[in-house]
């Protein structure tokens, strides 16, 4: 109890104590920070060091991932290690480098105070790692060193005096190879040598100015002549690769490659246990629904829960496809490649470099994309990516556009290898590429003219990716994909079920039951402002759950398909159901209008907590909904005039 | 300003230079920062005086940005050519 107390006391009067100590005792808990430069490896050392005990939240107030790890000590000290965003310094100037200043200076309201930071250095890269620890030091929190990469860099010839440089920058220093997890335990040992009681001195870091960066320089360079006893080789292979992919036209084209490849992934390798998983969900529907035709429950069960969510878990596979292709792209080093070869191209529209990261993200979700656009340090930059980060076509409209891919292009290889549905999938990504280039262009002309933001990047050198981080940060997007099949996506089949089966139809009816309903009834009603780009009152149906998220609006259609037919009619797919009631006119209309879709509701709310303001959301909403409602019309209207 | 000092964008591909002054004023097109930030952002990813640096790739258009290897061990930085222009090297042949 009293180092409970302690521990508050310690966090109300952080900053004016002067000489504070801290005791913290056997089986207590300890709050360690782990800061380090950008490509240090500092990621690969939280999952070595915490496995999969992570939790991820959000700082209130703002929106930067607050990425929280657990694990015991050897002696059972209970560590709860903070990943901070890489940083080069101390000073803020994006919000990502803002938070790691604030949890270091104990800002947060809701956060504890650290006891003790962790600090990460690239032992390849020692020169550019050292100031950051400087100017740690400043701050008097006790500092552990972990020197990461010590493998390789023992490979390229690296060797340093670790006692003297321990000495010299008075504090502890591990050698680590999070990657293969040596040094790993050590480090554990090292967090429970804190438990008998650590000075913590006063903070004294101040801003450094230009002047003080360079003495800190100094500083650095001073120490590394006093700890290095043989300087190593910069990497041949990361110089070698670089020969090939960063060489002008060879290497725009070989990330032109790399994309399409992405998207043919998903739509051969990702189709083969989605197939299986479809199977499943199919014959456990129809299981279910046989047991007793007459009964709301086992309808509710079939036709809205199975039905529902099973044809969203089916989209897990391409969801970990592309998912997959984004980690091992940012853990090899290449996605800085990707920024260097797209800043000109990109900086033709008005983008910054940087913003190619947030915008790959997006394909995966616009979530995370929207918040990776934190690195991007300047504001109007960095609307203008958000703005357009939802037209990269999200994971989440995969499902449409692979069923409706399935039920009206033909199965083709054309040119002699690309599948010809693939290659419409590449093109409806393409399109979304293109229309956000051009938005970009328009948003940063006529509402955030200025001058460009400087492109200062560091390429770090190529890593082999980790299979085991991969496990860990695949497992990610994977849990929260399941967790809103779950809980929203559930919710919403269930309220969809019951606004489709409820009023029951008269005894003497003769249209389907659906046509009765509450749904049924709705979409008929706003049928008409949708009837000029060609929807259907069963697509209108589904288009506005499909605003919560926009998977649901294919569950949607399977649900209003699967009350619509009779019971004598034979079970069928969704995607032959669909050709035998749609034109190809509304279906690609249908298409088109997800390339622009107005986004899910949560892409909206994070705008909304990204920019501060509703303002943003709206413009985003507006737009988007203009030309998705523009691009429908005119691919329903030329596909209906090419057909007569 | 030493005669025989180059911006670091008039090095061609493979060529190397010492950083002898980073200096804003030097800077043709504003990046909208305040005084000082430029710099300090350069010196603080390790591009300062006295280092070795050597050019190693250009972008596609205009050779823009170009990649450039900062000190012996290698680190590589990518920086636009527009800004390139505050860092005075002094080319090693």
């Amino acid at each position: 109890m009293h180092s409970e107390k302690h521990l508050k006391d310690k966090n109300l009067h952080h900053q004016q104590e002067q000489v504070k100590t801290s005791h913290v005792a056997h089986g207590q808990n300890l709050r360690v920070a782990l800061v380090g430069k950008p490509n240090c490896g500092k990621t690969a050392l939280f999952n070595a060091l915490t496995g999969s005990r992570q939790k991820v939240a959000n700082y209130s107030g703002v929106t930067v991932e607050k990425k929280h790890g657990y694990f015991s000590t050897p002696q059972n000290t209970l560590i709860t290690l903070v990943d901070l965003p890489g940083t080069y310094s101390l000073r803020s100037r994006s919000p990502d480098e803002k938070v790691t200043r604030d949890v270091v200076f104990n800002q947060f309201q809701e956060e504890q105070a650290v006891d003790l930071i962790m600090a990460v250095i690239d032992a390849t890269n020692l020169s550019g790692c050292l100031r950051l620890i400087l100017e740690l030091k400043q701050t008097g929190i006790p500092l552990i060193i972990a020197m990461n990469m010590s493998d390789i860099a023992r490979l390229r010839g690296y060797e340093y005096d670790i006692k003297k440089l321990s000495a010299m920058l008075d504090c502890p220093i591990i050698e680590t190879a999070a990657t293969k997890k040596t040094g790993v335990y050590e480090l554990a040992c090292e967090l429970d040598k804190f438990k008998q009681g650590t000075h913590v001195h006063i903070n004294q870091w101040q801003e450094p100015d230009r002047e003080m960066v360079r003495s800190y320089h100094k500083r650095v360079h001073e120490i590394i002549q006093a700890v290095e006893k043989r300087k190593g080789m910069p990497s041949v292979w990361s110089h070698k690769i670089d020969q090939i992919l960063l060489q002008p036209v060879l290497g725009l084209i070989i990330l032109l490659t790399i994309l399409f490849l992405m998207f043919q992934a998903v739509f051969s390798w990702a189709t083969i246990p989605q197939g299986l998983m479809q199977d499943f969900f199919d014959s456990a529907q129809s299981y279910v629904a046989a047991l007793d035709p007459n009964s709301f429950a086992i309808s509710l069960l079939a036709n809205g829960i199975i039905a529902g969510v099973g044809s969203i878990i089916v989209f897990l596979p391409q969801i970990l496809t592309i998912s997959l292709f984004i980690i091992i792209l940012e853990d090899t080093g290449y996605m800085a490649r990707a920024a260097f070869l797209m800043d000109k191209l990109m900086g033709g529209v008005g983008l910054h470099g940087r913003a190619f990261i947030p915008l790959l993200s997006s394909f995966a979700c616009a979530i995370p994309g929207i918040m990776a656009t934190r690195t991007i340090e300047n504001r109007k930059d960095r609307l203008v990516t958000i703005l357009i980060a939802p037209l990269m076509t999200c994971s989440a409209r995969l499902p449409i556009y692979t069923l409706l891919i399935g039920a009206f292009i033909p199965v083709k290889t054309v040119w002699g290898f690309a599948n010809l549905q693939g290659l419409v999938m590449f093109g409806l990504f393409v399109a979304g590429i293109f229309s956000g280039l051009i938005m970009a262009f328009i948003f940063k002309f006529f509402f955030f003219r200025g001058d460009r933001q400087p492109l200062i990047l560091e390429l770090p050198s190529y890593k082999f990716p980790n299979p085991y981080n991969i496990l860990i940060e695949l497992i990610k997007p994977a849990k929260s994909f399941i967790k809103r099949a779950g809980t929203i996506i559930l919710a919403v089949m269930i309220i969809i079920w019951f606004l489709s089966s409820f009023p029951t139809p008269p005894v003497n009816a003769t249209a389907p039951a659906i046509d009765y309903s509450i749904a049924g009834i709705v979409g008929k009603f706003i049928e008409p402002l949708f009837a000029p780009i060609g929807f259907s009152w069963q697509i209108v149906v589904a288009l506005i759950p499909g605003m919560a998220a926009r998977e649901v609006a294919v569950s949607v259609l399977a649900t209003i398909f699967a009350l619509s037919g009779s019971d004598d009619s034979v079970r069928q797919s969704l995607a032959v159901i669909l050709q035998h009631q749609w034109s190809i006119a509304t279906a690609l209309s249908l298409i088109a209008w997800y390339v622009f879709a107005p986004q899910c509701i949560s892409t909206l709310a994070v705008a909304k907590r990204e920019t501060n303001s509703w303002r943003w959301p709206i413009v985003m909403f507006a737009y988007q909904m203009l030309l998705a409602y523009g691009a429908s019309f005119v691919v329903y209207r030329i596909t209906l005039s090419l057909i007569h | 300003m030493q005669t025989n000092l180059i911006p670091l964008s008039k090095l061609n591909k493979g060529q190397k230079g010492i950083v002898r002054q980073i200096d804003e004023q030097l800077l043709p097109h504003d990046v909208e920062l305040e005084a000082g930030e430029l710099e300090r952002r350069i010196l603080e990813i390790g591009i300062i005086e006295n280092i070795e640096l050597k050019v190693l790739h250009f972008g596609l258009i205009n050779r823009d940005p170009i990649a450039v290897q900062v000190g012996g061990d290698g680190t590589t930085i990518a920086i636009r050519r527009n800004e390139s222009e505050i860092i005075l090297v002094e080319p090693i042949k």
